[in-house]
């Protein structure tokens, strides 16, 4: 029994060295990227990498971006680390890239592959790598360019996610198609619209969506000021029949909510 | 909840903060008499007399949409089916049978012909060069010099990123609001932006809302306050534009004909995407560089998205394998909106037409620079 075992743990390691070994990841080096452009944005600076598709990221606090234009092994990549504020922030705006991208949630914290995008939520950064799909190995190639970076300018540490919502996700489920995270109206709005009118009033809130839990996608929010919540609370029960949300239960500061 | 403030509701994330403000000045159309907006000086562009070539130009609330299936190969626009659409289009859109007659309807050999192209998502989907070089072909061939043939955007930096460069165009000149000098810095000996000497402080966009920038946002926006300067480009080295924006999203609304222009003609924007950008993208039009030199507009939809613009996010950038052309860029606007709506729709980005994300449409109607009811635009379609 134990020999067989030992026999099966071999085969198996031999299996998986040789995987890593051709998936290109078992001989990285950084003297294989060679940079061909290399730009950096600051803050508000963002507008003069992406105009109007800033607000998104500023509104989640983006700190900095290094745009780097490289080659890996001669192949061509595009990468964009975008550094956040925190964990909650980067998986927030990661949160709102992932649409159509297959995800793995395994290799970093949270991570999905589309067909020339490989992207990446993991401690403060949001990282993207674009690569050309006709390149032999490049999906692999961007999942170990993605390491090497996160490892270079990341700060580790996961987000916080609050007990309410992670209580309501089942056991392995993956984060990057069910779970978002807003911390204002574009962001908020781009993921669910209906309870916006009654933050017209509101400053600062954070929010955590479950995505198409049973009737209706559940909201998590937080209100920064009591006398947020109290605004908020007020609009929602003086809705009447337009209510947009059910309330399923009220913390300190925060409600969970079914929206309708 | 109120109805206005659910209609004001749909249009954000995409569009910014949408329905926020208007001008206090007292227009007679009720989209121009909402009290709580901050003022903008639209009166101004109203009060210049409209010429021959104002917008919508020719053709008003014509729209020709023609779509040629094979027209990207292996991802990339094919320089023929892009001439052969452009062709197809221009002969429909005018009613002549010889190609060169029909640029000849907007176009001179003596005009300096601005192309308006969009580079700002980078070399993943930009205006096509396939579609660029079309439009040259062709008016080359309609008799104008390529000296008089001008590329030009916003920042001359993704011009060069995208493609743009003089080697690929030879003879045309190739500029930008927004530059640097060979070394990558912004300002010139004397500490000054290199782009203060290519802006026009004598024609802006005033809007009551303050733009402050920090040291390492300025270069991208030239200026802070409250006015957005023109470009010289627009105001004295071009004579007639022709419009070469992306068939794209920008959130919930489009980034087409109106957006490209207004937003890449004036300086101080970082200010006007949250809470104006409707206005923006419809009183910045308004206004004479653009409103009587745009004669054609020229959506290239060969590759465009339908979600993550105008930026460019590989999942959602789509063939759409078509052009739209018109003189009246709110009537290509429209049905382009219709377009990528249609789209969204399909691929479940959302569940239903948002009506306010065309509300740059109705404020550009009422300004009278075309029109953006569907029911009143003629759509001539055409397969190759």
């Amino acid at each position: 029994m134990i020999r067989k075992n030992f026999i099966l743990l071999v085969a198996l390691l031999a299996f998986y060295s040789g995987v890593y070994a051709q998936n290109g990841l078992s001989n990285f080096s950084p003297s294989d990227i060679k940079i061909t452009r290399e730009r950096d944005f600051t803050g508000t600076a963002l507008y003069g990498f992406m105009n109007g598709g800033s607000d998104l990221f500023l509104e989640y606090g983006f700190r900095d971006l290094k745009a780097l234009e490289i080659t890996y092994k001669g192949i061509p990549f595009t990468v964009e680390v975008y550094r956040m504020p925190s964990p909650e922030d980067a998986f927030g705006i990661y949160s709102q890239h992932t649409f159509k991208c297959i995800p793995a949630d395994s290799r970093f914290y949270l991570d999905c592959t589309s067909a020339r995008q490989f992207q990446a939520a993991e401690g403060n950064l949001y990282i993207s790598i674009v690569f050309d799909p006709s390149a032999p190995m490049a999906k692999d190639f961007a999942y170990v360019l993605a390491k090497h970076y996160t490892t270079l300018y990341g700060s580790g540490g996961k987000p916080a996610i609050p007990e309410q919502v992670a209580g309501l996700m089942n056991p392995g489920e993956e984060k990057s198609l069910t779970l978002k995270y807003a911390t204002g109206p574009i962001s908020l709005s781009n993921i669910n619209s209906s309870i916006m009118p009654l933050l017209e009033e509101v400053k600062g809130y954070n929010a955590w969506i479950l995505k198409g839990k049973g009737a209706g996608d559940i909201i998590f929010i937080h209100f920064i000021a009591s006398e947020d919540f109290s605004v908020f609370s007020k609009e929602l029960t003086s809705s009447g029949e337009d209510k947009p949300a059910e309330i399923l239960s009220s913390g300190e500061n925060s409600m969970l909510l079914r929206i309708k | 909840m109120k109805r206005r403030d659910f209609f004001k509701y749909l249009s954000l994330g995409g569009a910014g903060l949408a329905l926020n403000p208007v001008v206090k000045a007292a227009e007679s159309s009720p989209l121009f008499a909402v009290d709580d907006k901050p003022a903008t000086n639209i009166k101004d562009a109203i009060a210049v007399p409209r010429v021959k070539n104002s917008m919508p130009g020719l053709f008003p609330g014509k729209v020709v949409k023609v779509v040629d299936e094979k027209s990207v190969i292996d991802g990339v626009p094919s320089p023929e089916a892009a001439y052969n659409m452009l062709k197809e289009s221009m002969l429909r859109l005018t009613g002549e049978k010889n190609l060169k007659k029909a640029w000849r309807k907007f176009v001179s050999p003596k005009d300096v012909i601005g192309l308006k192209v969009n580079p700002v998502a980078g070399k993943l989907l930009t205006t096509s060069h396939a579609v660029t070089g079309a439009v040259i072909k062709q008016l080359e061939e309609a008799g104008i010099p390529r000296k008089n043939i001008v590329i030009w955007d916003r920042r001359e930096m993704q011009l060069q990123e995208t493609g743009y460069t003089q080697d690929k165009y030879p003879g045309i000149t190739i500029t930008g609001t927004e530059c640097q000098d060979e070394k990558g810095g912004y300002y010139n000996m004397e500490g000054k932006l290199y782009a203060e000497d290519r802006v026009d402080k004598n024609q802006y966009f005033f809007a009551d809302v303050v733009g402050e920038y920090d040291a390492y946002t300025i270069p991208f926006m030239v200026n802070g306050g409250k006015e957005s300067y023109f470009t010289k480009i627009v105001t004295e080295k071009v004579t007639k534009i022709i419009n070469l924006p992306i068939l794209k999203n920008a959130g919930r609304s489009t980034t087409l004909c109106m957006k490209n222009l207004a937003y890449g003609s004036v300086t101080n924007t970082g200010r006007l995407h949250t809470k104006l950008w409707h206005e923006t993208s419809a009183y910045v039009c308004a206004f004479p560089p653009l409103r009587d030199k745009v004669v054609l507009n020229i959506v290239d939809g060969l590759i465009g998205c339908y979600d993550g613009g105008p930026s460019a996010v590989p999942q959602f950038i789509c063939n759409y394998n078509m052009l739209l052309v018109g003189s009246d860029p709110v009537a290509v606007d429209r049905i382009g909106l219709d377009i990528v709506t249609k789209k969204r729709i399909a691929e479940g980005i959302q569940k239903d037409e948002i009506p306010s994300s065309g509300r740059f449409l109705e404020l550009a109607q009422d300004l009278k620079l075309g029109i953006s009811d569907r029911t009143k635009i003629e759509l001539i379609e055409h397969n190759i």
